[in-house]
């Protein structure tokens, strides 16, 4: 593969044996995953198994001790997250990180902030130039909470909304870029079960041929309805993957998720 | 309200904004600030044009703590800054306001950066230790550097910037105005990229980062601005009193500029500005007599303030969570 | 030149270690407050020159007459109340916001300098050690009773510190505390009770430092707390969250702006220690007793 590709050719994000380890403890154990377009991939394991440890390594939190990270050809092993983010990776927050100050539509403008072009003139300064890139930007951020069917809460503020319409929110932001993938956190802990339907359906919608999408949860029937592949984790290695089908039958999953190790 | 199908009120318009009742009063504010010359003593004219001058020095503060949760004890140094920009520039070159503004500003943006720059990574208390020993080193330096500060005296500013025109009025226009500028041009960053960009890596550092804003660009960004508008606001006051000299830029008046922000609830539009820059110009002069209750008094309201505020944003979070079913 | 420097340099060296020994005791205050409660008290210095003024009250008959044992335990007891009392005023911000417990400890700062203003006005005054005075010259650098006294009070002070730290469940707490605060809320452990031992040793501490410094030069309502950004600056050079560090560091800062103002300017001290905060903050982000760790980034 070379290092540049052109954009429109669907890109894969792929990790191959990646060791991390705090002081003494072992959290991944040479782990691979090779995350595919166009399909919702599903990593998952009990509490501890590493899961939040490999989602922070792909989004640059973490940085593994061993292995290799690329997307599409290009290494990440040694980028920062904010460096990550200009090849096209975003991501959502299991904790929700939306600013309290702005409004919903203002939060999902600033997952367009690697696309403004805008200098600091134009911050302070009515200039044309700007005046027309911050139309566009809203645009674009309606058009993205218009994906997830949230348009009227664009102008309230965060504070003011259940947890469920924040989490569309924090993945409008995440969408609001066109990235070519999108790492979600754990997206349905805290909602309610009609509140986890609803990001299903929208989730289910975000689907494109050219977009990486990896959800990480602990919510086995959500991931089993919801993905097309599924990685499960546990103690630090990848014990199975495969489709939800593959991996239901599955006699180490059966007994990991039965054994009744899951919280 | 508990699910989507109540929020279906459209979004507001945004022409409606201007004729919110809070904007309709801050012109009719700006209005009466322009007539009032007309009618109004000397003494008064003079004040007023002071206290336009260090409400921008206000903002300059209240610009750190909103957008970059930042709190600094060392802003005399960058109003002393500009105000001596402006008045090293009259002597040696005997230009005016109009080149000394620019210079400045400009001796402002690159102190404000080379100063944050050593701490752009690291907690925020790093970088009000680091203020401190700025508003310390300051006046050391003012003293000791005669030839262009001319030391413990300092100096006079008697340019006009208008040459030609009354000399009270025209000092009283040009602070209103710049500070009136100051107020739009912070009111448009509000909306801006850097502006959202500014306060989400306020509020979750973490979080802005993966949307390509980094911490240290947050923080050299907030604190580069907000010298910048400190050594406007110096130039205004120099030129508004007349003269600088070491006395008024000591860890006092940087602590003052702090109390000022705090108590104009570091709100970044005309009427917060005009209070805390009140607050700088009047209170001193009328607590001329309350001498060693000065600090308690400057201290009860840093505290008061402080503790009031976070209260208050307790009280409302429980309010708010009790409310929703 | 050579010759100079020989004979200059051991003085220079053995007077900046004894007024390092007093920076670090200013630093360690600051560092044991940070440690426990990440507050940067910038109410140290003021309440350690109150302290200062009360011991001189107490011994002085301006407010009693008490010998100079009586008014030290007098003002240990009221710095102890002052601090208790600060630390209940923030207690509901420690943790909230880093911004608002700055502002909230500056504005007590104030009042404490307030009060040392209105109660003791702007007098000037002398409060000395009880200590024989004798001096004895070793290798060309004079060493007076002084000096030793500062040397002995401080490696007392930091030893029964380490001791607490070490060995009594409190200290455990508190290392517990600063290593992760969260953590250790959910192991049971009453955070109060550590932020306020912290906040309690912290005011001791300031009242040691202040003790030693004020017999160097007098004691005026601005004395002490001018020697705050030499607390600060060996608290940065120390890393902020390490005690050895902030001793190590008030010792350097010491030898440095003693060097400093003999060969360069005595002028320019504070520029000089702004130089080093800044230098340090750029190059040794955790002080300059950092240990790198890996992991995460």
């Amino acid at each position: 593969m070379t290092a540049i590709e052109n954009r429109s050719v669907p890109q894969r994000l792929r990790a191959e044996n990646l060791r991390l380890s705090f002081g003494a403890v072992q959290v991944l154990k040479d782990v691979s995953v090779d995350l595919e377009p166009g399909r919702i991939t599903g990593l998952i394991g009990p509490n501890g198994a590493g899961k939040t440890s490999l989602f922070n390594c792909l989004t640059g939190l973490y940085r593994a001790q061993l292995g290799r990270i690329a997307f599409g050809g290009v290494p990440l092993e040694t980028l920062p997250p904010h460096r990550r983010a200009a090849l096209g990776i975003s991501r959502s927050f299991q904790h929700m990180a939306l600013c309290p100050d702005l409004t919903v539509l203002e939060n999902v403008m600033v997952g367009l902030t690697l696309e403004r072009r805008s200098g600091w003139a134009n911050a302070f300064l009515p200039l044309p130039s700007g005046t027309r890139e911050d139309a566009m930007a809203r645009r674009k951020a309606l058009a993205a909470l218009e994906s997830l069917g949230i348009t009227a809460v664009a102008e309230i503020l965060p504070a003011e909304l259940p947890p469920g319409t924040l989490r569309l929110v924090e993945i409008a932001r995440a969408m609001a870029g066109n990235p070519k993938a999108l790492l979600l956190d754990e997206p349905a802990a805290g909602l309610n079960a009609v509140e986890t339907r609803d990001l299903m359906r929208a989730l289910q919608r975000l689907i494109r041929p050219d977009l990486v999408v990896v959800v990480v949860e602990h919510d086995m029937d959500l991931i089993m309805q919801l993905c097309d592949r599924i990685y499960v984790l546990s103690f630090g290695q990848i014990i199975a993957h495969g489709t939800p089908a593959e991996v239901r039958a599955d006699p180490e999953v059966v007994r990991i998720y039965l054994g009744g190790d899951d919280d | 309200m508990s699910d989507l199908t109540q929020t279906e009120t459209p979004p507001q318009p945004f022409a409606n904004r201007a004729l919110d009742p809070k904007t309709l009063a801050t012109v009719a504010l700006v209005g009466l600030l322009l007539v009032l010359p007309f009618g109004a003593g000397g003494y008064l004219i003079y004040s007023l044009s002071l206290c336009f001058a260090n409400a921008i020095g206000v903002l300059s503060v209240s610009v750190l703590v909103r957008y970059g949760g930042e709190v600094s004890i060392g802003h005399s140094f960058f109003v002393a800054l500009g105000a001596y920009a402006v008045a090293i520039l009259e002597k040696q070159a005997g230009v005016g306001f109009f080149v000394g503004l620019p210079v400045a500003a400009l001796a402002g943006l690159v102190g404000g950066l080379v100063f944050a720059y050593p701490s752009r990574r690291l907690s925020g208390i790093y970088l009000a230790v680091s203020t401190m020993a700025l508003a310390l080193a300051l006046p050391e330096i003012l003293v000791h550097s005669e030839r262009f500060t001319g030391g413990f005296e300092g100096l006079y500013v008697a340019l006009d910037p208008l040459a030609g025109l009354p000399k009270a009025p025209q000092r009283y226009y040009l602070a209103l105005a710049l500070l009136v500028l100051v107020c739009l041009a912070l009111a448009r960053l509000r909306k801006s990229p850097q502006g959202l960009a500014l306060l989400m890596a306020r509020a979750h550092p973490r979080a802005a980062e993966a949307f390509g804003i980094t911490r240290g660009w947050a923080r050299i960004s907030v604190f580069a601005l907000s010298a910048t508008l400190a050594s406007m606001s110096g130039a205004m006051v120099a030129v508004a009193s007349s003269a600088v000299s070491p006395n008024s830029f000591t860890l006092w008046s940087a602590i003052f500029l702090l109390v000022g922000s705090v108590v104009s609830l570091n709100g970044l539009t005309l009427v917060p500005a005009l209070v805390g820059g009140a607050f700088l110009t009047l209170v001193p002069n009328y607590l001329a007599g309350a001498g060693d209750w000065v600090p308690v008094l400057y201290g009860a309201v840093l505290l008061g303030v402080t503790l009031a505020v976070n209260s208050a944003s307790d009280l409302r979070r429980i309010l708010t969570r009790g409310g929703r079913p | 030149m050579l010759k100079t420097l020989v004979g200059d340099l051991p003085p220079l060296l053995w007077s900046g270690i004894v007024s390092g020994c007093l920076y670090g005791l200013g630093a360690l205050g600051l560092v044991m407050i940070y440690k426990s409660s990440r507050v940067v008290n910038f109410a140290h210095g003021n309440l350690a020159g109150l302290a200062a003024f009360l011991v001189y009250g107490f011994s002085s008959g301006g407010l009693a007459n008490l010998s100079w044992g009586g008014a030290v335990a007098t003002a240990v007891a009221l710095v102890a109340c002052i601090a208790v009392l600060s630390y209940a005023l923030i207690a509901p911000i420690v943790f909230k916001s880093d911004l608002a417990s700055t502002i909230a400890t500056l504005g007590i700062g104030l009042i404490l300098q307030g009060a040392i203003q209105l109660v003791f006005g702007a007098e000037i005054v002398n409060l000395d050690l009880p200590i024989p005075r004798f001096g004895l010259s070793l290798a060309g650098v004079r060493i007076t009773s002084y000096d030793l006294t500062v040397l002995v009070v401080t490696l007392l002070i930091i030893g029964s510190l380490f001791l607490v730290i070490e060995r009594t469940r409190l200290g455990i707490a508190f290392r517990a505390t600063s290593s992760n605060p969260f953590a250790s809320r959910v192991c049971g452990l009453d955070l109060r009770r550590v932020h306020l031992f912290s906040w309690l040793v912290s005011a001791v501490l300031g009242l040691v430092a202040a003790l030693l410094i004020v017999p160097t030069t007098f004691l005026s309502s601005t004395t002490v707390s001018s020697f705050m950004l030499q607390a600060f600056t060996a608290a940065v050079v120390g890393g902020f969250a390490s005690l050895p560090g902030a001793a190590l560091g008030g010792i350097l800062v010491g030898i440095a702006t003693n060097l400093f103002s003999f060969y360069v300017s005595p002028e320019f001290m504070n520029s000089f220690l702004l130089a080093v905060i800044l230098v340090t903050l750029n190059f040794f982000p955790d002080g300059l007793l950092a240990r790198r760790s890996g992991g995460r980034v």
